[in-house]
């Protein structure tokens, strides 16, 4: 029989071995669904893996916590907190948290939790987890030296690079939350992190991880190896959306296929030119969001996810031009750090709703649900904030 | 220019329900081509349909809907990660079940368990070509590459398949 009859019969049957499966499930269960999976995703996903790990005889340490605590709502009232010297904190400061001082740091926030790190350079980095529902340091871990962009991926593993001592052993780590240890190491051989990481994105099972030379380097299941992604040159920043892996490239974008890594497509777009070079990438609210700092000062694109062409181009007011602007988009708002503030734009109108008068210009941002997390390098502060909008 | 007796076509997007319900099954079995596990392939399909859902304003006015939940299942399916947890899941979730798995004849299991040993872009233009029967340029749309590139993914794909399942006469030189 004919390798083209096989396939047609294999595919008849497949298709009446589905209709078997019953009608479509009620797309109201369905989503009911989804949302106890998100709700529960670490507890889920903990399990989960407990369950492979359990059929496969290396049974993980049990979890410390199975899902973040709910953040304080949008209504409580502010904090009375003070900076030093008796300056009053911005009204949409709600929470004030000690990380410990620092001379750079950065955030991230996911699943597990909101987790800092702290970059000294010596004595070594570390990475600080914090619970987002008490604000309390739940652990303190030693990621080496030259660590940077921590990324929490949507399992809650927490993703970041290190460059070594002397920035010649550039290595992927990943942290696991259950056991609050670096659980995993990959060699990155070739690339080079002495000048900073330039992006680091967890999509599709894969890590992807642009070096500070610009090359883009792709580390998939199992985590044993990195291979170059070809044709990705001068990569910055990445970001996910609408099925595919974006990223900053010069003035234009490249969309890539999460599948093979192959570069299927080069977007240039004038807007993005203006915008270039690009300091951040972001996804959310059905959109791609590119800030940079080109031209006459701090901008952002907002594009569409599924052709990468701009949409609109918002100014970022800010008090110096040099600042390159930082990203973080949240359920309702997008978050652009540009130097010592926080500008919060409502996506609905892309206006931009409130500003946030941050202590200093150094830290990082991120976003998760509808907190926003920022933090304040010299003085080890995390920030909550609450949009209000 | 229109005259007053001339007809403008617009094309507005189907009902998301309708496109649902005809769908369903094809987005599923394509899903359990690249997957192998009718779980993975239930799961991949779904949450492909409750994002086109999410964005059906949009998504529902592209020329191939269609084709866009199955890029996400495909995505979602033939990550073996993700197909570990939702092997995972469906564990923890095993006592919910009680439905089985529908039978699949053993010719069928052997043709895709065949078809998910190719290379990534050859099992999916080989799924499409044989399940949906997709011409080559809608095939080439989906995967984003040349129509040049997916003959060449069919015809790696066929003959690989016919090494292993025996068809000598598509087998390369």
């Amino acid at each position: 029989m004919s390798v083209d009859t096989r396939g047609r019969r294999a595919a008849q049957a497949l298709l009446q071995a589905g209709e078997r499966l019953g009608p479509p499930p009620d797309l109201d269960r369905l989503r009911r669904r989804r949302r106890r999976r998100v709700a529960g995703r670490v507890g889920l996903a903990v399990a989960a893996v407990a369950a492979v790990a359990a059929l496969a005889g290396q049974a993980l340490p049990r979890p410390e916590r199975t899902a973040p605590d709910p953040a304080p709502p949008i209504a409580a009232p502010a904090t009375t907190l003070a900076r030093p010297g008796g300056r009053p904190l911005d009204p949409h400061i709600r929470q004030v948290i000690d990380t410990g001082k620092t001379a750079r740091s950065e955030v991230a926030a996911g699943p597990s939790g909101v987790w800092v790190l702290n970059q000294h350079g010596d004595p070594p980095d570390e990475l600080v987890r914090v619970d987002p529902g008490s604000g309390g340091v739940v652990a303190r871990i030693g990621v080496g030296h030259n660590a940077a962009r921590p990324v929490v991926g949507p399992d809650g593993l927490v993703w970041l690079t290190r460059a070594g001592p002397g920035s010649d052993r550039p290595e992927l780590l990943m942290v696991n939350p259950a056991t609050n240890q670096v659980g995993l190491t990959v060699p990155l051989p070739g690339a080079d992190l002495g000048e900073g990481t330039r992006g680091l994105l967890v999509a599709w099972d894969t890590v992807w991880v642009a070096d500070g030379r610009g090359r883009l380097l792709r580390v998939a299941l199992p985590f044993s190896q990195a291979e170059p992604v070809a044709g990705a040159t001068d990569v910055g920043w990445l970001a996910n959306a609408g099925g595919w892996v974006w990223a900053t490239s010069g003035g234009s974008l490249l969309r890539i296929d999460p599948v093979d890594g192959r570069v299927a497509a080069r977007i240039p777009d004038p807007r993005v030119q203006i915008a270039a070079p690009a300091s951040a990438l972001a996804t959310g609210q059905d959109s791609l969001w590119l800030a940079g700092a080109g031209g006459s000062g701090a901008r952002l694109v907002r594009l569409d996810w599924g052709t990468g062409q701009s949409k609109r181009f918002i100014r970022l007011p800010a008090l110096a031009e040099m600042y390159r602007p930082k990203l973080a988009v949240g359920q309702r708002v997008v978050a652009a750090r540009v130097g010592q503030q926080l500008r919060l734009i409502d996506p609905a109108t892309d206006k931009i709703r409130a500003t946030v008068a941050l202590g200093n210009t150094t830290g990082g941002v991120a976003a998760d649900g509808e907190t926003i997390w920022a933090t304040e390098s010299p003085f080890g502060r995390l920030l909550r904030i609450d949009p209000g909008f | 220019m229109t005259s007053a007796g001339d007809s403008v076509v617009v094309r507005l997007p189907e009902r998301f329900e309708q496109f649902y319900e005809r769908e369903y099954h094809r987005v599923v079995g394509f899903a359990y081509a690249l997957a192998g596990s009718w779980e993975a392939a239930e799961d991949a399909a779904q949450e492909a349909f409750l994002r086109a859902h999410r964005e059906w304003a949009r998504v529902g006015r592209y020329d191939q809907p269609g084709a866009w939940v199955r890029r996400v299942a495909a995505n979602l399916a033939v990550s073996a990660f993700r197909r570990r947890l939702t092997e995972a899941r469906a564990l923890v979730r095993l006592a919910a079940r009680h439905q089985p798995d529908p039978p699949l004849e053993g010719a069928a299991v052997d043709f895709w368990r065949a078809v998910r040993a190719l290379p990534s872009r050859q099992r999916q233009a080989v799924a499409l070509f044989y399940l949906e029967d997709w011409t080559t340029a809608e095939i080439a749309r989906f995967l984003g590459c040349a129509e040049v590139t997916v003959r060449g993914h069919l015809h790696r794909g066929r003959a690989a398949l016919a090494r292993r399942l025996g068809d000598p006469g598509l087998e390369e030189p």
